[in-house]
């Protein structure tokens, strides 16, 4: 167990090592980053000298290896655009997109695991078809214009939720939150909901494919004829089992939360760290772009093999030796 | 004639379930009238002199200011929205199948590959696969886009099949690892089949039905995938619109009201999916109903 956490953990960080070589190597053919700051207008000399500033003179290997270093004491360089380090960006932008995601994932998993429940008791009923309908729809409906028909019904047409923007924030220490004011919750909702709509889906697709298998098995039968009240073969017995599953994909879906968070921030104009990516992008800043990707990467990683990790003691069936 | 009995079965299956039969039909038209867009459109949107600023914004035809060929208004182009839906259904049909046809194709084989020869391959294939999935294909489209930007729509194909192989990669190993272990695999074997006569004339037939399963949900992925990165404009260029991008651009007048900028692209969108994954739904549960949507979507 303890050789199987440890190798995966050093996997992890080769993974880890590899994006981040990979990334810098990339980024050596993509433009001339000088060129743009310094606009068409400037001389050899002053092109040069920028270009020193910056540590774009050295060989590849050595801007690797600096960059390598650097990262190691948490230093991912400075931005392009704006010459502020890129670590500081993407942590004060964190709290946004955390703060969404949160409350996203809060209601997709509340409504999706009770809804799941609810269609894989009842599989004929007319409640459970529109369940089923909705679902369809939810992972059929790219996130995107999830986001702009609620902003078209609820904003431009009702006009009384907020498109765009956080709203009133307060600010407790270094996090700034949304939840402590009125206009704050009411910024969240219409990205929330986007943001949540397609792991809705997933998570009721799954959890009542999941509950529905094992209400089926002998043991959830001997359940109901020791005669047992529902609520108690239901959560107890049934859920139980079903959720494991349910949790790991949770777990293991971080990467598309991130992607589907960058879209729910560019339509709302949310101000968290998954528009900046797309910003950097827009600008050819690479330093935010590979800082990010690296540090995306490291998060996603390092989930993943917690949720593996929790996987085995949840299932205790499942050995990795 | 024992082929022949399946068929039908499956045909008959296929007409009692009305969601199935409305998806695949759906699907068809949209179909056709891509294929056909030229021959139906009222105006080719891309046909500059057929363009003209008075009929820019128009609404649509049943509104107040809308005009005869313009079914569903103008844009500011003065574009009929009809036409560019059309021939925006090329472009977001154009590239689902081409990446099918492409990850499918050497996501499979790889699949194949490592799950018949295990070992190093096995090994590190499935390595470099758990960290692709761990990403997910919609961040990793991302990236690679953001990388390359926006350069056409094969560059976008290939940007999606280089994050897509993933899904077929791993479901087929698993389909293959569990086929190895028939005893007409071992038959094959004792009477000195070779690898790849075992393989094309033994195992590929048997796990092509869920091969299309996957292909057919993943048609659905892809498309709204290509939607999403046209939308956030590292997809498509903007002389080959697809329904993504029409909607982007739509985006800026919705503020303004222009409704059918959006709605129009949207809803199509949505039907072309929806009908997809109606009809995949159906193949799925038909054909090996083990294969769980979940597998495919993370």
């Amino acid at each position: 167990m303890y050789a199987y956490i440890i190798r995966r953990f050093i996997q992890s960080i080769g993974v880890a090592l590899l994006v981040s070589f990979l990334c810098f190597f990339l980024f050596q053919y993509m433009g001339d980053p000088v060129l743009t700051m310094v606009g068409k207008r400037a001389t050899q000399e002053e092109m040069e000298k920028v270009r020193e500033s910056l540590g774009l003179d050295k060989p590849f290997y050595m801007q690797y290896l600096v960059f390598l270093k650097n990262a190691l004491h948490g230093d991912l360089g400075k931005s392009y655009t704006n010459r502020l380090p890129v670590f500081d960006l993407i942590v004060e932008r964190a709290p946004a997109t955390i703060e969404l995601a949160t409350f996203a994932m809060i209601i997709a998993s509340f409504l999706g695991i009770s809804l799941g429940v609810v269609s894989a008791l009842k599989p004929d009923s007319l409640m459970t078809r529109f369940i089923m309908a909705g679902s369809l729809i939810g992972v059929s409906l790219p996130t995107f214009l999830i986001g702009l028909l609620l902003i078209l019904v609820f904003a431009v047409m009702l006009g009384i939720l907020p498109p765009f923007g956080r709203g009133q924030i307060v600010q407790i220490g270094a996090w700034r939150t949304n939840f402590l004011t009125f206009s704050g919750i009411k910024h969240i909702i219409l990205p929330g909901i986007t943001l949540g709509f397609f792991e809705l889906a997933l998570i009721l697709r799954l959890t009542r494919a999941e509950v529905g298998e094992v209400l089926g098995q002998d043991y959830i039968r001997t359940a109901w004829s020791k005669g047992l009240p529902g609520r108690v073969v239901i959560f107890k017995h049934a859920l139980r089992n079903s959720l494991i599953p349910v949790i790991t994909m949770i777990g293991l879906g971080l990467g598309e939360l991130i992607a589907f968070a960058t879209i729910t921030e560019t339509i709302f104009q949310w101000p968290g760290m998954c528009r900046l990516f797309l910003s950097a992008i827009y600008g050819n800043d690479y330093p935010v772009i590979v800082g990010y990707i690296i540090l995306m990467a490291f998060v996603i990683l390092f989930i993943n093999l917690a949720v593996d990790i929790l996987y085995t003691f949840l299932n205790p069936k499942i050995r990795y030796d | 004639m024992i082929k022949k009995i399946r068929e039908s079965r499956i045909l008959n299956h296929f007409i009692r379930d009305p969601s199935a039969v409305i998806g695949l039909t759906i699907c068809l038209v949209l179909m056709i009238g891509a294929i056909f867009a030229p021959l139906i459109a009222p105006q080719n949107p891309y046909y500059l002199q057929s363009l003209s600023y008075e009929n820019c914004l128009r609404p649509p035809v049943w509104m107040e200011g809308g005009t005869a060929p313009f079914l569903f208004g103008t844009d500011d182009q003065g574009r009929g929205v009809f036409s560019t839906i059309l021939y925006g259904l090329r472009v977001s049909l154009g590239v689902g199948f081409g990446v099918v046809l492409i990850a499918g194709t050497v996501g499979s084989l790889i699949g194949i590959m490592a799950g018949y020869y295990r070992g190093l391959l096995d090994v590190l294939s499935m390595r470099v696969a758990d960290t692709l999935f761990a990403f997910s294909t919609t961040l990793l489209a991302f990236l690679i886009l953001g990388i390359t930007g926006s350069k056409g729509i094969l560059v976008v194909i290939i940007a999606i099949s280089l994050a897509d192989w993933v899904r077929y990669a791993r479901t087929t190993r698993g389909n293959v690892l569990s086929v190895v272990e028939e005893d007409y695999i071992s038959a094959a074997r004792a009477i000195g089949a070779v690898d790849l006569r075992i393989i094309f004339k033994h195992i590929i037939p048997n796990i092509l039905s869920s091969i299309f399963v996957i292909s057919a949900i993943d048609l659905a992925i892809v498309i709204m995938l290509e939607a999403t990165l046209s939308f956030l404009g590292i997809g498509v260029p903007l002389t080959e619109p697809s329904l993504g991008m029409l909607i982007a651009k739509g985006r800026e007048y919705l503020y303004a009201g222009k409704w059918w900028l959006i709605l129009f692209p949207g809803g199509v969108l949505a039907a072309l999916v929806i009908s997809i994954n109606l009809f995949a739904d159906w193949l799925r549960e038909e054909i090996n109903p083990k294969i769980q949507r979940h597998q495919s979507v993370e």
